[in-house]
């Protein structure tokens, strides 16, 4: 059992003044059976004139926000106390066949195509090789997990938030959004529901050097239906994901969950984003 | 096949006897004039229809044989569609609450989550009371050779009633003899029934509703002007609205007004940026968080488009039993999703037969039959890929009935189109509806046209009970509260094009005569008189260079000089495209009115169609005749405009607007012509052709017999408060029209008034003894032009719309360690 302080800040800076701000957060962890949050709220600068949370079609916990007051400068800072107790990784040994020829009502939402997840050409194709007949699924998903994680470059800033998992198939590079959106519709290819998944990893400094503020980041991987559970897997770093990871919301896809989306009404052409992370352990007692 | 007039025999059925009467009487002319006075009417009333894609609007079609029902047979159809609005609403309500159809197994989750209509943002929270999810719904029906049968179902924001009603106007004046004998059935009630609803038995002032709709350019922008007059609901645009302290409010001048219920002609994924589609400018950021709240009733509810799913026919039957405890009364279109491998296996078996069709509506529809086997096989292909999204339909064979073409009258297959609406006490059906002309029944196309009125024959079999309510000309009641800034700017430049119009096309009156004049019997005083008319007349209507290249040689008129005058004219007459000519003046003037229309009278469109038809036909040869008769159309309007509207809030902008911009020409008309006109015979001519061109020429010969000179002329014009043409009389009007409007008297009337007030007429008509010009005057009239601009403005930054449109900002990029 870990337990985390998160914070997570983002500031955008206009270049001309925003009269009005609407926004929709998804940046409070939700509650699951391995992992408990508590205390968490978000807070902007300048002071909102609306601010509302409630649970959303697949149970995470949004925030809607209204800021009136004319502003050049907008801050959303999200803080919360997250417990997470993932000491055993689920098993997965059912044959994926099998997994998939008993969906439950449930989960079968997630083995449709969504926004933006359709039907894409290569997708089908490539996550073939990891399922040959008979192979447990748990295996199958980590195997296509390695590969993603093998066969493609990380590189910050090389896609966007609009871009495809065509982008990724034929660019080779991208950012864990584009690995988890890989991962979910390779998944789904094979009639197998795949979530995507936000949250945020923990980042351990060197041996010997002190953490740094700000280095945590957001953070993005994909989530299967095992038979039994869901097993969560990052493609980005190729690991099962543990009690370094913190989940924010679930969802078909990005679209769902995007941290911080909005709305403005501003003559402003121009505006710049900043975001910093900190994970701080909380020691236990 | 069915015909509708015949039975299997070719008798004609009793019912069409009298319009077969008709047919029989009319012969191929007779049937060519009441098509000519169908298009005609149609024209009057402004009817129109914005064909996706289109620049513009074009006349709406209409066929005006009707499509007549027995009052008997209707009752079946009436219970049947009334009987699926129920459903739907109840489906619906499952759908977006508990989904026990889902957990049940009466309805795979494919067909729900699969379909892009179902919106997650619209899940209503546990706990969350119920919503109504349904409110207005339309069936297309046809009559197959087995009875009727549904086409497709329409319950996202349904189009067509407006229409209906359209229809009935026209075919009931051009068959007017059989309309009166007939024992038609009212279609006003519904639109009762439907205002009742929408205000759930409240006061206008406790239920506030607004019809959100996508503008005035949209395809069916008529329609939804139409309904708002007869629902006596404001039309609204998304950027009208706002979301703040949870509730949603309606700009109006000076004031929000909360909102208690929309009804929409929006597509759900339009209306909110924040929460559907984030490239959205039509909608309201946090609409959909107000309805979660429960603050505002959103109809018909956002998430309805997933009912509109052609996958969902084969579960209906099933879901009718399970949430009504009733046999489903209309039967689909035999329809297999092909999510289901059964009915898949049975649809690569039979694709002969079938139209394959996304079910997304507006997605390419395919017909099996006349495929090649390589399409063939690209097709189930792509079906396979996803097969929860698509569905394979058996196309009907549709009834014919009698409509007028090119060729007289020949039996075509006719569809029709049913509106059911939640009036508070039960599901009222139109007695009518929208019948057309398909060219093909499952391509899910828009609005089909040509059109036809639906005749429902015969008295109802039980009485219903429900309020009888006046004729078919229902009765538009105002609609409650102020003017939004949008249709306020509407309104304002309304007026001013009004006017512009008006004044352009005087101005170019007393031009053409003088040219006219000129090419007869040419002189130097005449020629000069002409020269500072031409080169006024591009300087009032900023169209420079316009005459000024023309006019380059000080003494004469170029060789090429008559074909370039009179072509620069032809430019100023019709070149719609231009701006400052009557062309273009009339366009946007007809484009502000159309902005609009649900606020201003149906004269309005008898004129505006007709000055339309008089502008294409002017000529540069007979223009001063041309030119009356537009002056007619607009001297109409502006009778329309004085007598026929409410002195609200409104109208104020719309006179203002007309002062401001007749003020402003005055002012541009005596700065280009006297500022710097020559000295001699041809200054009277000049001044002669500005009072002409200012509509002053009575009252200055009157007043001003044997005082020749500018001074008078420019007291007639600028000063004179009893002469509605003169600047001092137009700001006086301003004045009492600001007055009457939220806000302080801007600065520059104050100013424009000033300056009037404290002006010499007669010092500034003194010529500068060297280069002959009036600088006084000029510096007079251009400070005044720069006052009447700054107005302007400033009522503009008071009372219209801001320009700022919602935008999206981008969404945090996620970044890993």
């Amino acid at each position: 059992m870990t337990t985390y302080r998160v914070t997570h800040r983002t500031t955008y800076t206009y270049d001309d003044d925003v009269t009005t701000s609407f926004g929709r957060a998804h940046l409070l962890p939700r509650t699951q059976p391995d992992q408990r949050c508590a205390d968490a709220r978000v807070r902007l600068d300048p002071e909102p004139d609306e601010l509302r949370e409630h649970t959303d079609a697949f149970g995470n916990r949004s925030t809607y926000f209204c800021v009136r007051r004319p502003h050049r400068e907008l801050t959303v800072l999200a803080q919360s106390t997250v417990t997470v107790d993932r000491a055993v990784v689920p098993p997965a040994l059912r044959p994926w066949e099998e997994v998939r020829a008993a969906v439950p009502v449930e989960a079968r939402p997630f083995v449709l195509p969504s926004p933006r997840l359709p039907v894409q050409v290569g997708v089908a194709a490539y996550a073939a090789p990891s399922f040959p007949p008979g192979r447990p699924l748990g295996e199958a998903a980590a195997d296509l997990c390695r590969r993603i994680h093998d066969d493609f470059d990380y590189v910050s800033g090389s896609t966007t938030v609009r871009s495809t998992v065509t982008d990724l198939l034929t660019g080779g590079e991208g950012v864990c959004q584009d690995f988890a959106h890989l991962a979910v519709a390779g998944l789904r290819s094979r009639g197998l529901p795949a979530r995507y998944v936000s949250g945020y990893l923990e980042t351990l400094p060197p041996p010997g050097k002190p953490k740094l503020r700000g280095v945590d980041a957001s953070h993005a991987w994909f989530s299967v239906w095992t038979g039994d559970g869901w097993l969560d897997l990052d493609p980005t770093n190729d690991r099962v994901v543990d009690e370094q990871f913190v989940v924010l919301a679930h969802g078909r896809d990005y679209g769902d969950v995007p941290p911080l989306k909005g709305v403005i009404f501003t003559d402003s052409a121009e505006s710049v984003m900043a975001v910093s992370v900190d994970m701080e352990r909380v020691e236990e007692g | 096949m069915h015909d509708e007039m015949r039975d299997g025999t070719g008798a004609v059925r009793p019912l069409w006897a009298g319009l077969a009467g008709v047919l029989d009487g009319a012969g191929p002319d007779g049937l060519a004039a009441r098509r000519a006075d169908t298009r005609r009417l149609l024209a009057d009333d402004g009817v129109a229809y914005h064909p996706p894609g289109a620049e513009t609007e074009q006349l709406w079609e209409l066929d005006p044989l009707p499509l007549i029902i027995d009052g008997a047979e209707w009752a079946g159809l009436e219970r049947g569609v009334a009987q699926r609005a129920e459903l739907f609403d109840r489906l619906l309500r499952d759908l977006y609450g508990p989904r026990s159809v889902i957990t049940r197994g009466l309805l795979p989750v494919e067909v729900v989550d699969g379909h892009p209509g179902y919106l997650h943002a619209w899940r209503r929270p546990a706990g969350a009371p119920a919503r109504r999810e349904l409110f207005l719904s339309a069936v297309d029906l046809g009559r197959s050779p087995d009875g009727w049968v549904v086409l497709d179902d329409r319950v996202q924001a349904p189009s067509g009633a407006g229409y209906a009603m359209a229809n009935r106007r026209v075919v009931a004046r051009v068959l007017s003899a059989l309309h009166r004998r007939s024992g038609i059935r009212r279609l006003g009630p519904f639109f009762e029934a439907m205002r009742t609803g929408l205000r759930g038995g409240r006061d206008p002032e406790d239920q506030r509703v607004v019809l959100l709709n996508p503008g005035p350019d949209s395809e069916t922008a008529y329609e939804q002007a139409l309904l708002s007059a007869l629902l006596g609901v404001p039309l609204v645009l998304g950027s009208e609205l706002t979301v703040r302290e949870g509730r949603l409010w309606q700009h109006t001048l000076g004031r929000l007004d909360p909102v208690d219920v929309v009804l929409r002609r929006l597509d759900a994924e339009w209306c909110d940026p924040l929460d559907l589609r984030p490239d959205s400018r039509l909608g309201v950021p946090g609409l959909v968080e107000t309805a979660r709240l429960g603050t505002v009733s959103v109809l018909n509810g956002l998430g309805a488009g997933v009912a509109e799913n052609p996958g969902l026919v084969p579960f209906l039957p099933a879901l009718c039993r399970a949430l009504l405890g009733e046999e489903l009364l209309l039967p689909g279109t035999p329809t297999w999703w092909c999510g289901d491998p059964r009915a898949f296996a049975h649809v690569r078996a039979r694709l002969d037969e079938l139209v394959l069709t996304p079910v997304v509506r507006g997605g390419q529809a395919v017909r099996g039959a006349g495929l090649s086997a390589a399409q063939r096989e690209d097709l189930l292909a792509r079906i396979a890929a996803e097969p929860h999204a698509w569905a394979a339909q058996r196309e009907p064979v549709l009834s014919t009935a009698p409509t007028i073409t090119d060729a007289g009258a020949a039996d075509r297959p006719v569809a029709l189109r049913t509106f059911t609406v939640a009036s508070g006490t039960g599901w009222e059906v139109l007695d009518g509806g929208l019948g057309s002309v398909p060219a093909g029944t499952l391509l899910r196309d828009g609005v089909a046209t040509p059109a036809k009125d639906v005749w429902v024959v015969g008295e109802r079999a039980e009485p219903t009970g429900r309020p009888v309510f006046g004729t078919d000309e229902a009765v538009p009641a105002p609609a409650p509260g102020g003017v939004s800034p949008r249709v306020a700017e509407d309104l304002f430049w309304l007026g001013r094009y009004s006017e512009r119009a008006e004044d352009t096309a005087r101005l170019l009156r007393a031009v053409t005569d003088r040219w006219a004049d000129f090419q007869s019997t040419p002189d130097p005083a005449g020629a000069n008189a002409l020269r500072a008319l031409l080169t006024a007349t591009t300087a009032t209507t900023r169209t420079a260079p316009g005459f000024g290249p023309l006019l380059a040689d000080a003494h004469r008129v170029a060789p090429d000089g008559p074909a370039a005058i009179s072509a620069e004219l032809r430019s100023l007459l019709r070149d719609r495209d231009r701006a400052g000519t009557l062309g273009f003046a009339v366009h946007r003037l007809t484009r502000a009115a159309q902005a609009v229309r649900e606020l201003l009278s149906t004269d309005t469109w008898l004129v505006l169609g007709r000055l339309d038809a008089v502008l294409a036909d002017i000529t540069t040869e007979d223009a001063s005749d041309g030119l009356n008769r537009v002056l007619e159309g607009l001297l109409a309007l502006a009778g329309i405009a004085a007598e026929s509207l409410v002195r609200d809030a409104g109208w104020r902008l719309l006179d203002a607007g007309r002062r401001i911009e007749r003020a402003q020409h005055v002012v541009a008309l005596l700065r280009a012509t006297l500022c710097d006109a020559p000295r001699g015979p041809a200054d009277r001519l000049v001044v002669e052709s500005v009072t002409i061109a200012a509509e002053s020429v009575i009252t200055h010969r009157r007043r001003n017999a044997g005082r020749p000179g500018v001074a008078p002329l420019l007291a007639l014009l600028l000063t004179d408060g009893e002469n509605p043409r003169a600047v001092a009389y137009q700001l006086a009007r301003l004045t009492d029209d600001l007055a009457h409007l939220p806000g302080t008297v801007p600065e520059a009337l104050d100013a424009a008034v000033r300056a009037l007030a404290e002006a010499d007429l007669v010092a500034v008509t003194a010529r500068d003894s060297a280069s002959g010009t009036r600088p006084a005057l000029r510096a007079l009239l251009t400070g005044l032009g720069a006052d009447l601009d700054r107005l302007a403005d400033e009522i503009a930054a008071a009372h219209f719309a801001p320009v700022r449109g919602p935008r999206p900002y981008d969404p945090l990029v996620a970044v890993a360690s």
